[in-house]
């Protein structure tokens, strides 16, 4: 790999943090507002559930997230705050259909420290002024004027320095704030402010209360009439307000971070808590005064970090640590006495504590298998790129040649019959009453030859085109209406047709057109053609889903490929693709209402070309390589779009998204032939026809990733695979809570790596935490095992002071320990390393041997170790060096010496990184992230002169990524074809806490060069949302230091390139220098690096 | 150490003094009782003192070495004492006991062996307070929290919950992991300096760099990983270098401030300097006119050089024009010594001087007039030091003449009272250079801080004067670093900024320390640490330029003549091998 690199999300954050409903889009438009850290996503409120409007990326980790209405507007804008102290006010622009900048800044302070319990941003309810507590002891005002305008920020000092909460009162004449905080002996309070705007200061509020729950940590204000604010402890719920009225409820010890109002005048509240449980708090009033609190249970949901009322009962749940929810509330329990149904789930991935990638077809593709969710919302998920088919039936069929369906009647809307031509016969299959599929005869068909083609025409009759004849047979009576007959001597090679035309091409050139008239078979023009035919295709593309006027033609010998008219069989266009390879299938298709002509050549290229339907113009030529064996395309269709399936030895589902071709790789080996086959029983299936096997499958939706969720209701935290045993092995705890206590259990998990059946469990001691878990194999020994790295965590201890590695082998899929060894500190990290051990333990690296005892059985021997770390936390190694990521001294760089038998530090890096993934890229580049969300890379200074040059790892690569990144790993998810450009590209993937998963990817110099002028130049066509900078979001930011990113690329803003307009592409292609096809040749190939 | 640990006060270094051998704390405390009124004046006094004994080695040299072969003062105190008393009458020599302290018969006080005890009719000496306890049993000797409110945000997670709860939350806050104490001795430079050394610095960039000053005005570079590779410029300052800091956009210059009234910006390549600013163009006139520099402070924003005299003015120098801008400024009580300067580290704009008149104040350089100090941070003596933290900024540590450490945690919170005063001993700079509680600049939670005690203790028999590690989030004692063949006292220490190292200046010795790698008993026991010193005065020496002078070769000569004498002395071999402490 190398220093230049190149960043990019393979899938987007969804862990949910923050949401909100309100007029947005409209003033009668009711819509939801999800913000997912680094991006938010504007939905609208329909009859028919949420519709999605926009989802748009922000350069900033979203702090705050309000909606707010400033006087003399109909709808209401939208207040952001980022964690690096920028903020912006959004306007929906409704005849652009985009997010417009009413204001944006920066609130930062050069002095000041930052709170512990996150930036708090809220809005006077009387729109007067917002309020940012973002350091201890200071809130920061900015005042509206009575336009609406923001006027300048300033600070007023807040005494309280440990402030839990902060809201705005409703239905005060000055704007006032009520702050819960806590004091020097741990006491909570709150205490209320009036903001004085004119003297830029406190005053002192109407009221305050002492001693509150220990637990209190939420303030909800209630609006007017009632006016006050609830205060949401831990044991207790309490209402105040400024007539000194008070009312509590005791409530069952819980923690609730998240509560959406239900009514406008603030009488019922949703609450959910950390245990993932819904209540409802009602506010019971006589009039206008308070008269009590009740709390109730609804149900369970997804761990709730905002709750969102839309409408009619229905709450959206966003969750952070589990699938976000869309939840209707019921007035009648169901069975189990949860009034909460669940009415949608959206795929969260974060947080993804760990994963590993498992290429089980071995095919250089990886599918990612994630510890994702936490708490009890934990899971495991399988994340792959492509398509997936599900199997549900097969059969062994050796020799298919080709493969059609046939319904019984031309308006029948299912497949009725499923024909299979061999190299000398044919064969007929229908669906039977039981939903089985049999063979069966259809008489008119010649059946002892090879089909090449078949297809319903109108009239209710079917088509057959064997190398000698075009037969016509009835679908009712399955007998034959008329016949075509090659001329002698002559055979047909391919055919196809459609409805009502049929094109074959025989030797010599020949090309024939038949049409189907009055339930005949018509030749209505012939012509020869200089060079023999190789492909033809009439799919109809025009308004006629019957009849098409275009007609493609691939040729062998000149390598072309022509568009035909029809019925004349005129030449009206010819591309000569290059090359020797000639093409094997053509194909006229509309995708999202696009013309494509699409050619595949005999290995495995692909042409693709924008077709002007009525005029058969071809324009933007494109060539992707899909595989490296010939290629038959067809047309499918799932979920009424139409898509084209590649057969292939990597077979490929090429589909349009935003009117862009996308390729997606399907989760198959090899794919002779595909044919649609939409049956009653299974709609929307496929028949597929791979080497010596027939099988009908469903297949996924289409799209880019496919995620598959195993829940286990419980934190998997460390995963890994072990190839030989077929297995993945994990460790995960779950949450115990009893009355008095809390506690948790350890396991460490076997699972089928195929099936993702459970097969064996392993509890761990009690306090004792599976740290770490790796599949390795020793030197002289065959046997491959799990090494499990655990620390007890004593209550009295301060930092484990024990631990344990834990070597299981799978025996007839259990995990049998064979061997454990006591360690002298928690096992943060497990390597294998040179046919030995090594793991990091508290501050240590300790290498250990794999010893043969006399008896036969095995130990863990320590050899060596190295100390001078704060913690070791991630270890990687390549070779004799080890890489440690400390858990505040970021990366150093050790050496294993072989004759010494010791570990030595050869480099470190000096800047103080809180470390959270560190990786090699290569022998020299290693790569890490901290816990400020950047990224790094580092390089070994081996060639330095002095000995302090050579023992620092010199800061190469700089980038701030916005996310936590808890694991990097070598691997793709994408199929790496060994003779395409982007094949040689080596990358790493990363998942984040907010769900990411994302690609890092070195780049050969010279195009890293050409991107980065295209990103500069992208940054001046591309504004971001807010108008938040780009450059200020990328630069490298910690408590020390800010400086701009370097050697790292953003690929999320150069892939946007091709969501440009076609003008604005070119204004770049312009300023870059470059034609705009190549340009979006360039970048496409980067999309296909994820 | 236990409650039965006794205390013992290390003072010979005024046994040539006027007032005889044993009367260290008394010196002390009557000191205070005559001068309290104007401490301030004394210290100054002092200070000048100190600039016009240049010269008059015999009382420095002793300085450091507080404890000379302990066993030998019981011996020679009567006589000393009879000495003393000799002077004025005939020669009696009196056998009757008497405390060496308040002089009155019936109570011994003093030295006992390496055991002071403490007069009972003398207030405690370590926390000055009232209430009929004596140092001995000074609730502060046992535990330094002792009164005090720690701060309240104290996380209670270990490293494994840090670790494990931000993979699934992110960024939480940050634990403190075990602090790693420099608490083995790892080598010195024994009397690199030829008086005693007053400030250390580590270079910036070069990571085995350090950098001394001495009473002098000798400026030293010494690698002490190459312990050989040092260096001396002679003629940078003529008297006691007070304070160095880098030019941190070019760390190949240094500027230095001195006794002698100048502030240098020296190149440490050539040792080639040129005077940026001269306090007292017209040479000697007497100590009431003799301006003396001790706080300096460089703001890298402006290229702002800040200075600050002995008669408690304030000015300002640009870096880039050499030359004064604007008048100087009051920012202490006329006539007494503004002692450190520190410009926050977050914004440079922000000043905090303290001074001899009992105050730290916190100014904007921006608009600076005499009184125009946002606070005053009132102190119960002379302010040793003040110190912004080093990453944030946000908190303040100084340390105070009174026996205390202070700190405020947060600038924008109450800064009316300190939110934490620590009970340290380090009240005594007569000879010593002040002692100053210094951040751990690498240090996150900012809250560590390291600072040398005066009060010495019992150690196998030996008075070692131990350097502190505090945390002055509790004002617990995090660690006593102290090795059985440093027995003078460490007043100067110094952090490094990014490896785990101590540089502590003692005496005429700059000693280096690390982390004692803790060893697995099986596997370690036989690789035996050796440390090691090196000897002397730079092996080259540099004057302002490239002329060597003579004077130069006479104390390099008396020099090697008094290091042989002296390492035997203090036993102290080239390297010492398998140091096999007895206890852990």
């Amino acid at each position: 790999m190398s220093v230049w690199n190149y960043v990019v999300t393979a899938h987007k954050p969804t862990s949910v943090t923050h949401s909100c409903v309100g007029n947005f889009t409209g003033p009668n438009q009711l819509n939801l507002i999800v913000a997912k850290c680094t991006r938010i996503e504007i939905h609208l409120l329909t009859p028919q559930g949420l519709q999605p409007m926009i989802d748009v990326p922000i350069y900033g980790r979203i702090a705050t997230l309000e909606l707010f209405r400033p006087h003399n507007e109909t709808q209401d804008f939208l207040f952001i705050a980022t964690e690096r102290y920028k903020f912006c006010v959004l306007q929906w622009d409704g005849e652009k259909s985009e997010l417009l900048t009413r204001a944006m800044g920066d609130v930062s302070d050069r002095i000041g420290r930052p709170t512990d319990n996150g930036q708090i941003g809220i809005i006077d309810p009387d729109c007067r002024l917002i309020g940012l507590h973002l350091y201890d002891g200071l809130f920061k005002v900015i005042p509206f004027d009575n336009k609406g305008q923001l006027k300048e920020a300033f600070n007023i000092r807040l005494e309280e320095l440990q402030v839990l909460d902060i809201k705005f009162l409703y239905g005060c004449v000055k704007p006032t704030i009520v702050v819960l905080y806590q004091d020097n002996k741990d006491a909570r309070h709150v205490k209320t402010y009036e903001v004085a705007l004119k003297d830029k200061d406190f005053v002192e509020g109407p009221w305050s209360q002492n001693n509150l729950d220990n637990g209190a940590g939420l303030l909800i204000p209630v609006p007017a009439p009632l006016g006050g604010v609830i205060i949401i402890g831990e044991e207790t719920i309490v209402y105040c307000n400024a007539n000194s009225t008070f009312r509590a409820i005791p409530i069952k010890q819980s923690i609730i971070r998240a509560y959406g109002r239900v009514d406008p005048d603030g009488s019922r509240y949703l609450l959910g808590d950390n245990a993932g449980i819904l209540h409802l708090l009602v506010l019971t009033h006589e009039r206008e005064r308070v008269t009590g609190l009740k709390i109730e249970y609804l149900g369970e949901t997804s761990i709730a970090s905002s709750i969102s009322y839309l409408d009619n009962g229905v709450v959206y749940v966003g969750s952070r640590f589990g699938d976000s929810q869309l939840v209707k509330l019921n007035l009648q329990a169901d069975p189990n006495g949860s009034y909460v149904e669940v009415l949608e789930r959206y795929v969260n991935l974060g947080p993804i504590v760990d994963f590993c990638v498992v290429d089980l077809d071995r095919q250089g593709q990886g599918q990612v298998v994630t510890c994702s969710g936490a708490f009890k919302d934990g899971s495991l998920r399988v994340v792959r790129n492509g398509i997936g088919i599900n199997e549900q039936a097969s059969v062994e069929l050796q020799g298919i040649k080709g493969l059609w369906s046939l319904k019984s009647s031309f308006n029948d809307p299912y497949d009725m019959y499923l024909v299979v031509s061999f190299i000398s016969e044919t064969r007929f299959l229908a669906m039977n009453m039981e939903d089985e599929l049999e063979e069966t005869e259809i008489e008119g068909f010649d059946a002892q030859t090879q089909t090449l083609f078949c297809q319903n025409a109108i009239n209710d009759l079917l088509i057959q085109v064997t190398a000698n004849s075009v037969r016509l047979v009835s679908c009712t009576s399955r007998e034959l209406v008329d016949q075509w007959n090659a001329p002698e001597g002559f055979s047909v090679n391919v055919a196809s047709a459609n409805a009502s035309q049929v094109l074959l091409a025989t030797g010599g050139g020949h090309l024939v057109y038949l049409e189907i008239k009055d339930s005949k078979l018509v030749e209505v023009k012939h012509i020869q053609l200089e060079h023999e035919i190789s492909c033809v295709d009439l799919n109809p593309i025009g308004e006629n889903p019957q009849y098409s006027s275009l007609a493609a033609v691939g040729m062998w010998t000149d390598i072309s490929v022509r568009i035909l008219s029809l019925p004349d069989l005129e030449l009206i266009r010819k591309e000569n693709l290059g090359g020797e390879i000639v093409p094997r299938s053509v194909l006229l298709c509309t995708l999202e209402g696009v013309s494509y002509l699409l050619c595949a050549l005999g290995d495995g290229h692909l042409f693709s070309f924008l077709l002007n339907a009525s005029t058969g113009e071809l324009t933007d030529r494109k060539k992707v390589s899909l595989g490296t064996q010939p290629i038959s395309l067809r047309t499918f269709s799932s979920k009424g779009t139409t898509h084209v399936f590649a057969s292939s030895d990597r077979p490929t589902v090429i589909y349009s998204s935003n009117k862009k071709l996308l390729y997606s790789n399907v989760n198959l080996k090899e794919v002779n032939h595909m044919c649609p086959f939409n049956t009653a029983a299974i709609p929307d299936s496929l028949a597929i026809a791979k080497e010596g096997e027939l099988s009908i499958g469903t297949i996924d939706d289409i799209q880019k990733l496919h995620i598959r969720t195993i829940p286990l209701n419980e934190q998997a935290r460390r995963i890994c695979h072990q190839e030989q045993s077929r297995t993945l092995a994990f460790c995960s705890f779950k949450h115990n809570q009893t009355s008095i206590e809390e506690s948790e259990t350890h396991f460490v998990r076997l699972l089928d790596h195929q099936t993702f059946e459970f097969l064996s469990i392993y509890q761990l001691d009690q306090y004792e935490h599976g740290c770490s878990i790796i599949s390795c194999s020793f030197s002289d020994d065959n046997n491959v095992y799990y090494c499990v790295g655990t620390a007890y965590v004593l209550p009295e201890e301060n930092e484990p002071s024990k631990g344990r590695i834990l070597v299981f082998a799978v025996e007839d899929g259990r995990l049998q320990l064979i061997v454990e060894k006591e360690t002298k500190g928690a096992v943060y990290s497990l390597n294998a390393f040179n046919g030995k051990l090594l793991a990091a333990i508290n501050q240590k690296i300790q290498l250990y041997k794999w010893m043969l005892r006399e008896d036969g059985s095995h130990e863990l021997q320590s050899e060596c170790g190295h100390h001078g770390h704060i913690l070791a936390l991630y270890t990687q190694t390549r070779g004799d060096f080890i890489v440690v990521g400390d858990l505040m001294k970021s990366i150093s760089l050790l050496v294993y010496k072989h004759e010494e038998s010791a570990i030595e530090e050869l480099a470190r890096d000096y800047n103080a990184n809180w470390m959270s993934a560190v990786e090699m890229l290569d022998d020299e580049i290693y790569i890490g992230a901290e816990n400020n969300y950047n990224i790094f890379t580092v390089r070994k200074n081996s060639d330095a002169a002095t000995d302090e040059e050579r023992g620092r790892l010199e800061v190469v690569g700089e980038y701030h990524l916005g996310e936590f990144v808890n694991r990097l790993r070598h691997g793709s998810l994408v199929m790496r074809l060994p003779d395409s450009e982007m094949g040689q590209i080596p990358t790493v993937i990363f998942g984040t806490i907010n769900g990411v998963i994302g690609i890092i990817a070195s780049l050969p110099h010279e195009q890293y060069v050409f991107l980065e002028k295209l990103q500069s130049t992208l940054v001046k066509f591309i504004k971001g949302v807010g108008n938040l900078s780009h450059e200020q979001w990328r630069s490298f930011h910690n408590d020390k230091k800010t400086s701009e990113a370097r050697n790292f690329l953003d690929g999320d803003l150069i892939e946007s390139f091709l969501d440009l307009s076609r003008n604005k592409m070119e204004e770049v292609a312009k300023g870059m220098g470059v034609p705009v096809e190549e340009l979006s040749k360039r970048v496409e190939e980067l999309t296909r690096l994820h | 150490m236990g409650p039965t640990t006794r205390a013992r006060f290390v003072h010979n270094r005024r046994r040539r003094r006027r007032r005889g051998p044993y009367a260290a704390p008394d010196d002390d405390d009557e000191e205070e009782d005559q001068q309290e009124a104007s401490s301030s004046s004394s210290s100054s006094d002092e200070g000048e003192e100190d600039a016009e004994e240049e010269g008059s080695g015999e009382v420095d040299d002793d300085d450091g070495e507080a404890a000379e072969p302990s066993g030998k003062e019981e011996e020679v105190s009567p006589v000393a004492a009879a000495a003393r008393s000799g002077r004025k009458a005939s020669i009696t020599i009196s056998l009757k006991k008497v405390c060496k302290v308040c002089k009155s018969t019936g109570h011994e006080a003093g030295f006992k062996g390496a055991v002071y005890i403490d007069c009972p009719r003398k207030p405690c000496f370590l926390c000055k307070m009232p209430g009929g306890h004596t140092t001995l049993t000074c609730p502060h000797r046992v535990a330094m929290e002792h009164g005090v409110i720690p701060a309240s945000r104290r996380n209670t997670n270990t490293s494994l919950d840090y670790v494990f709860q931000s993979q699934v939350k992110g960024k939480i806050p940050m634990v403190k992991p075990q602090f790693l104490i420099p608490n083995q001795l790892e080598c010195g430079n024994i009397k690199f300096h030829q008086r005693r050394v007053t400030c250390l610095e580590f270079h910036p960039t070069k990571n085995n760099v350090l950098l001394s000053g001495d009473k002098k005005g000798l400026l030293g570079v010494w690698d002490y990983v190459k312990l050989h590779e040092k260096i001396t410029y002679d003629s940078v300052h003529s008297c006691i270098l007070n304070s160095m800091k880098f030019d941190t956009t070019n760390d190949g210059l240094l500027y230095t401030a001195s006794s002698d009234g100048t502030i240098s910006s020296t190149d440490l390549d050539t040792g080639i300097g040129s005077s940026l600013l001269n306090l007292n163009p017209n040479g000697w006139n007497g100590p009431s006119t003799w301006r003396m520099i001790y706080g300096m402070d460089f703001n890298s924003d402006k290229g702002l050089l800040l200075v600050a005299d002995s008669f408690g003015f304030l000015h300002l120098l640009d870096r880039r024009l050499k030359a004064r801008i604007g008048d100087p400024i009051l920012i202490h009580k006329k006539g007494s010594k503004v002692t450190s300067l520190h410009c926050n580290p977050a914004q440079p704009e922000v000043l905090l001087s303290s001074g001899n008149d009992h105050y730290a104040r916190i100014w904007d350089t921006r608009k600076l007039e005499p009184n125009s100090a946002f606070v005053s941070l009132a102190h119960g003596r002379v302010v040793n030091s003040g110190y912004f933290s080093p990453q944030s900024g946000n908190k303040i540590l100084t340390t105070c003449q009174d026996n205390r450490i202070r700190v405020w945690d947060y600038i924008f919170g109450n800064l009316e009272s300190p939110s934490r005063e620590i009970v340290h001993s380090h009240d005594f700079n007569r000879h010593l250079t002040p002692f100053k509680a210094e951040w751990d600049p690498k240090d996150h939670t900012e809250t560590v801080a390291v600072i040398g005690r005066y009060i010495s203790e019992n150690y196998n028999g030996i008075a070692l004067h131990p350097i502190d590690f505090i945390d002055t989030s509790t004002g617990k004692l995090l660690a006593e670093v102290m090795d059985p063949d440093i027995t003078t006292i460490s007043p100067v220490n110094k952090l490094h900024p990014r490896d785990d190292i101590l540089a502590s200046g003692s005496s005429r010795s700059i000693f280096i320390w690390k982390p004692k790698t803790e060893s697995d008993a099986t596997e370690e026991r036989n690789r035996e640490k050796a440390k090691e010193f090196v000897y002397g005065s730079g092996s080259r020496k540099k004057s302002n330029g490239k002329h060597e002078n003579s004077s130069d070769d006479d104390s390099d000569g008396s020099c090697d003549g008094k290091k042989k004498k002296k390492a035997k002395k203090t036993r102290f071999t080239h390297t010492i091998k398998g140091k096999g402490k007895s206890k852990v």
